[in-house]
């Protein structure tokens, strides 16, 4: 439905560029990125507030780049709610009805049904200074539902509201969605929040789209430094590749890989897929190297074991089973395996 | 410590209370030598009260002058950047620096006779010299600064994103600057018309140099001051003051109510 083709936006030093995605019907996309990486402007350009210098903005086939943002049929939701502070919680729901010129009796009813389901007749008579921000945000989900947008852009909304209550206001976004079937493009920094509320993410750092996919192909391929050490992989080295081997910064350790070209890199190895022997076991795997068990952390389904290699530390998840069938402990000396192909290529760096 | 903390307390107490003496006292001496009587005098008094009526209604209309072309000179200071920005805002504060018999003279050069704007005017029909349509502008002229500078400053504080809102749900630049954007500005609307109101209510030097009559409250005390003094001209003033005092309580409570 909502495809964005190419946009490209220059602001002195600023270039977002490259930037191609689409959203289908009833889905919540994430927009996720660091401050300043351009996720706001964006959601600006979808909105019709920015024009960008290059690229198409399409609805269901249609160009709709050059319309102005009210006939865009797109609710927003920015950071700071934007409720109006004159109007109380119900001049303000019925706001783009009235706009619209809908009639008194069906306004009204309208207003009331959506009041009522989002737990608002208390509220009715209050004015947003007088709301709390769990409550602001949902009488501006419920603005921005009551007129049947085509999408809901929301642009960082849970700033406005306590660490602890995020969660419940997140949920109720997601139960909105399911509900009213509304589309949602979602924009934020915290990647916590953007796992909980998602089917699909698009990650943008320095104006460029780095990721776009589904919740779990962010965490099988994170693809960046940045990804990957939100899902807390930890086996991320740094090295110098040539011929496909990886010698690794500050350490003997060469790791075999299935990378192309030539030059610095940062890779990961996922904890979960790396093999642990206490002999040497011959595989497929390209690499095995001899190592000592550093520390044991127990977690709630599996076991995490911090391995020293070389001066290199790698962390690997086994089983609570094969952790007691190994008869391992710390200082035992060990056996890791993994795929070359297990190497993955991490684009990037740390930059939040 | 406690010793210095009593003193600071003591030391700012008294500061207010030599600024209100110094404000409160000349305005309580006039309003009480010789009782109420200047009530009564003030009542029979017709040129009197038509020179309160004029000051009134001609504050008025500069002030609904100022309103209509304030409050988008206002927004646009607020909201945009352009070439030369500061120096319009230095030329719109122009009229509250200068002194006024100056700022009204460069007025009359583009209002007078000899002048396309002027001739304009007069071929419609309106006239400035020794009339009500000159008072006002002059008004509008010296007291238009003061309710810009309130909604510009209410505008820049404004957040920039109801602006964003409104237009997502489907209103267009114009509505959303009608029904979101002045509502929300309303107090500081509401503070610069008062402001400009009462500025022009006690105009004086702008007043004398285009239009001596119909003359305005300033104009009527001043003249009865020079021609037969204090005593005079006090009965005139204390009822004026007393009018004024009436009136800015009024809007006073009006600000506190909406303020609740």
């Amino acid at each position: 439905m909502l495809e964005l083709k190419e946009i490209e936006k220059r602001y002195g030093k600023f270039y977002l560029h490259n930037i191609s995605f689409k959203i289908s019907k009833t889905k919540i996309l994430s927009i996720i990125g660091p401050s300043g990486s351009g996720k706001s402007t964006i959601i600006k350009i979808i909105m019709g507030i920015i024009k960008p210098d290059k690229g198409t903005l399409l609805f269901d086939n249609r160009d709709i780049s050059s319309f102005p943002p009210e006939v865009r049929n797109f609710g927003y939701i920015p950071q700071s709610i934007g409720l109006f502070p004159h109007l109380n919680v119900k001049r303000n729901i019925e706001f783009p009805l009235k706009i619209r010129k809908i009639k008194k009796n069906i306004r009204d009813t309208a207003v009331l049904e959506i009041m009522k389901d989002f737990d608002l007749m208390d509220l009715s008579e209050r004015y947003p200074a007088n709301l709390s921000g769990g409550e602001k945000q949902k009488v501006a989900l419920a603005r921005a539902i009551i007129f049947n947008p085509d999408i809901i852009l929301m642009d960082e909304p849970m700033n406005s509201i306590d660490f602890q209550k995020r969660e419940k206001y997140l949920n109720f976004i997601k139960k909105t969605n399911k509900k009213y079937g509304t589309p949602i493009i979602y924009v934020t920094h915290n990647l916590e929040e953007a796992v909980a509320i998602s089917d699909e993410m698009v990650a943008i750092k320095r104006g460029e789209i780095i990721k776009h996919g589904t919740l779990n192909d962010f965490m099988r391929e994170p693809d960046d430094v940045w990804i990957a050490s939100f899902f807390r992989h930890k086996n991320i080295i740094s090295g110098y590749l040539k011929n496909r081997e990886l010698k690794v910064n500050n350490s003997d350790l060469i790791i075999k890989t299935s990378l192309e070209g030539e030059g610095e890199k940062d890779i990961m190895i996922r904890g979960d897929e790396i093999i642990i022997s206490k002999k040497r076991i011959s595989s497929s795997a390209l690499n095995c190297f001899k190592g000592r068990i550093k520390d044991v952390i127990p977690n709630l389904y599996n076991t995490e074991l911090i391995i020293d290699v070389g001066g290199i530390e790698f962390r690997v998840l086994i089983t609570e089973k094969s952790y007691k069938s190994l008869d391992l402990s710390v200082a035992s000396s060990v056996y890791l395996s993994f795929k070359a192909n297990s190497v993955k290529n991490l684009r990037g760096d740390f930059i939040q | 410590m406690k010793f210095k903390n009593f003193l600071f307390f003591i030391l700012i107490g008294c500061s207010a209370f030599v600024l209100f003496f110094f404000i409160s006292f000349p305005i309580i001496k006039i309003l009480s030598n010789g009782g109420f009587d200047f009530i009564i005098t003030g009542l029979r008094d017709k040129e009197l009260l038509r020179s309160i009526y004029l000051t009134i209604y001609a504050s008025a209309f500069a002030t609904f002058f100022g309103i209509l072309l304030g409050i988008p000179t206002g927004y646009i200071l607020a909201k945009f950047e352009f070439p030369l920005k500061s120096v319009v805002e230095a030329i719109i504060d122009i009229p509250v620096v200068i002194p006024h018999t100056a700022a009204v003279i460069a007025l009359l050069t583009i209002l007078g006779k000899h002048f396309f704007i002027g001739k304009m005017f007069n071929m419609i029909g309106i006239r400035f010299i020794n009339e009500s349509a000159g008072i006002i502008i002059a008004m509008t002229y010296v007291s238009i600064p003061f309710l810009i500078n309130h909604v510009k400053e209410g505008f820049k504080h404004l957040d920039p994103e109801l602006e964003n809102v409104s237009r997502s749900l489907g209103a267009n630049s114009f509505t959303t600057f009608v029904r979101i954007l002045i509502p929300s500005v309303k107090s500081n609307i509401f503070a610069g018309s008062t402001m400009m109101w009462a500025r022009g209510i006690s105009e004086f030097g702008a007043i004398i140099i285009i239009a001596y009559n119909p003359k305005i409250i300033s104009t009527l005390i001043y003249e009865r001051f020079e021609t037969s003094g204090l005593k005079s001209s006090s009965p005139a003033v204390a009822f004026l003051l007393l009018i004024i005092i009436l009136i800015f309580l009024f809007l006073r409570i009006i600000t506190n109510r909406r303020k609740d």
